[in-house]
């Protein structure tokens, strides 16, 4: 196991900085409620709808039918929250012009709705993708720095995982899974120059969307499941999702990057209750800090209540999640830094799932 | 299975380092111009320029860290670029004509040791670096070329938004040796209440070759990027060319030639002993250090702008001149 691990740690280090795009947002394509409230790590512990779009491995450990025929995420940043406790609104209300934007310097507003109903039986899972974003990043006033999002997603995704060593009668799990995706996008993140600035308008946005492109992507994963007793495992987990990256053709939108993940975890049930720990190891071929990468998490989950606190990117995430058979609501915040640098800038964001739900 | 993982643990622990910001390597420029943006955002200044200096006076400067440059120059030239450009949007009536020296003078306001002119003229500097990648420079217009950022006195060598930025770190060196030497009167429009001294060659000085050079520049930067923009600060700026734009290469002439457009008037003849003509301004006047350095001629034309700015007559019944004694 310890070979095992050093051989796929140089893979890695081989694979690092790869990607052909210079990421400050490491973005997601799915940000899952309960693997973002555990501070962004999933890898080797997800087992739940999330591994559809975060690990595929993780559908060899479903143990049930199940429908989420209603799953929405909303997120927004501190600064829009603040805005609206304030009184003051988006500022957005009056259309987007260059007033506007000088009433945005200096703050992160940002804004996302993930819709992502989902279906999943054992060894399979399927699930489509409607996620919508809009944010501003406006810093320097001296000689505006200002980003602007704006950016339309939609998909669809399949996983199959399968057990390997359950097959062969082991008390220990290895899992294997493999995705795919269809997704059509619209947009993405666009740095403004001060002469764009100037003259910037609602129709700018239409500029910044761009048209629509198609594009497909393949999810790999595995985990391995150690288990020490009937109370306690230890898993270890690999996923390289969006291989290559999911480019759209010719239109302008933002390509989905490729995201190489390890990680690792641990699960002891007690009763009723179920401690998670896990830590993550994540964008491993982006080109960036590399203190960026680390995502920490435990959860406490009991019957119909679950706690959840981590740190992603060093900054710190906490949840509460609550299961009542057919529906779950989950809250949480976490940071995620939007510069180069851990530390330089985090953008604090809150997030509210809620989820309608059939299983059986 | 721990010892696996500690193991683990230990190996990507010791292979990294933590980023640095000192601009070699892609992430470290990325950090370092993200972190001078950040200081600016806080009203650092100067952690601004500490951060990107040393970036800048590098081999790993490029055309980013030359905008960055001036943009934290720009941060100690109290250049509030949004609200600066709707102000000229909402004036229109004050470009036209010599209101528009009072004008600069309202928005930057300035005392002789606060370095905003000085931070102007800086910021110029670093934006005539940030040149069009490919383009071929003619060497005779260039200056600082034993540094790692050449500049080009030529306004089509350098890349737009160089050119975009020049307006305003250049309205902010005249605007504040307005305050400085017009000692313009809050109360009467900011019309001046002492002429500019620059009247003669021999009475031009750094500030008097950092003033000429920052109005010739600006008159370039507008003339090269007016058309990309729109609306409201397109006609400003389009105002603003119309008034000045062929009037200062006149002036420019006439201090050339020693001549004096207004016999009964206060306009000074530039006491210029090399009486050439030079139609346009000469390039070496767009630098404020070629400009002292060079022949009479660039200090002669720098005299002809300043006596058009303090007492030009009026041209086609405007009034050009900053209102005054």
């Amino acid at each position: 196991m310890a070979r095992a691990l050093v051989a796929s740690f140089i893979l890695i280090q081989s694979l690092a900085s790869t990607s052909a795009f210079a990421e400050e947002e490491l973005r997601e394509l799915f940000r899952g409620a309960r693997a973002q409230a555990m501070g962004g790590a999933s890898v080797a512990v997800v087992n739940d709808e999330e591994a559809l779009f975060l690990n595929p491995a993780g559908i060899a450990g479903l143990t049930k039918y199940g429908v989420q025929y209603f799953a929405s995420d909303f997120e927004v940043s501190s600064d829009v929250v603040n805005s609206f406790l304030n009184g003051g609104g988006t500022g957005l209300a009056g259309g987007l012009s260059s007033d506007t934007i000088s009433s945005f310097m200096g703050k992160d507003t940002y804004g996302r709705v993930q819709i992502t109903p989902t279906v999943l039986m054992t060894n399979f899972a399927f699930g489509v993708l409607l996620d919508g974003q809009a944010a501003v990043y406006a810093k320097n006033p001296a000689l505006p720095n200002v980003t602007v999002g704006y950016q339309t997603t939609t998909g669809i995704q399949a996983a199959y995982g399968v057990s390997v060593l359950k097959r062969r009668r082991s008390k220990h799990d290895l899992r294997v899974g493999v995705g795919a995706k269809m997704l059509w996008r619209r947009g993405g993140y666009r740095k403004l120059s001060a002469l764009e600035l100037t003259s910037i308008s609602a129709d700018s946005l239409s500029s910044i969307a761009g048209g629509w492109g198609t594009g497909y992507g393949v999810d790999l994963g595995v985990q391995y499941v150690n288990t020490i007793n009937q109370k306690f495992k230890v898993n270890w987990g690999m996923a390289w999702a969006n291989i290559g990256d999911v480019t759209f053709g010719s239109s302008d939108a933002d390509p989905v990057a490729g995201n190489l993940s390890m990680g690792v975890g641990s699960t002891l049930e007690t009763g009723k209750a179920k401690i998670t720990l896990a830590y993550d190891y994540r964008h491993m071929t982006a080109d960036t800090d590399y203190r960026k990468r680390n995502h920490f998490g435990a959860e406490l989950a009991l019957p119909i209540l679950s706690l959840s606190a981590g740190l992603n990117q060093w900054n710190l995430a906490y949840g509460v999640g609550f299961d009542a058979w057919l529906f779950r609501i989950t809250a949480l915040s976490y940071a995620e830094e939007i510069d180069p640098l851990l530390s330089q800038d985090a953008s604090r964001r809150w997030m509210l799932k809620i989820a309608l739900k059939a299983g059986f | 299975m721990l010892r696996a993982y500690a193991l683990f643990f230990a190996l990507f622990a010791a292979s990294c380092s933590a980023p640095s910001l000192d601009g070699s390597t892609p992430l470290s420029k990325r950090a370092a111009l993200e972190a001078t943006s950040n200081a600016i955002n806080f009203g650092d200044c100067f952690t601004a320029l500490q951060v990107i200096e040393p970036i800048y006076e590098s081999a790993n400067t490029d055309n980013d860290t030359r905008l960055m440059m001036a943009s934290a120059y720009g941060c100690h030239a109290n250049i509030n670029l949004i609200p600066l450009a709707l102000s000229l949007s909402e004036n229109t009536d004050r470009l036209v004509g010599g209101d528009f020296w009072g004008l600069l003078a309202e928005l930057f306001p300035s005392t002789s040791d606060d370095r905003v002119a000085e931070s102007g003229a800086l910021a110029n500097d670093a934006l005539m670096a940030a040149t069009i990648p490919g383009w071929p420079l003619v060497p005779a217009n260039l200056i600082n070329t034993n540094t790692f950022n050449p500049g080009s006195l030529i306004k089509s060598d350098r890349i737009t938004d160089a050119n975009f930025y020049m307006i305003f770190t250049s309205m902010a060196t005249i605007g504040a040796l307005n305050n400085r030497y017009g000692t313009p009167d809050a109360a009467s429009n900011y019309d001046q209440t002492v002429r500019l001294p620059w009247r003669t060659a021999d009475d031009v000085d750094t500030d008097g070759c950092m003033y000429a050079s920052a109005v010739l520049n600006l008159v370039d930067a507008i003339d090269q990027t007016s058309a990309q923009t729109t609306g409201a600060l397109q006609v400003a700026l389009e105002s603003i060319s119309a008034t000045f734009g062929t009037s200062i290469q006149s002036a420019c002439d006439i201090g050339c030639q020693n001549l004096d457009p207004d016999l009964v008037g206060e306009w000074q003849a530039s006491g210029c002993t090399v009486t050439t003509a030079c139609a346009l301004c000469p390039t070496a006047l767009r630098n404020r250090d070629t400009c002292m350095a060079a022949t009479d001629q660039t200090r002669c034309a720098a005299a002809g702008i300043i006596n058009f700015i303090n007492d030009s007559p009026d041209v086609a019944g405007l009034q050009v001149a900053w209102p005054g004694p």
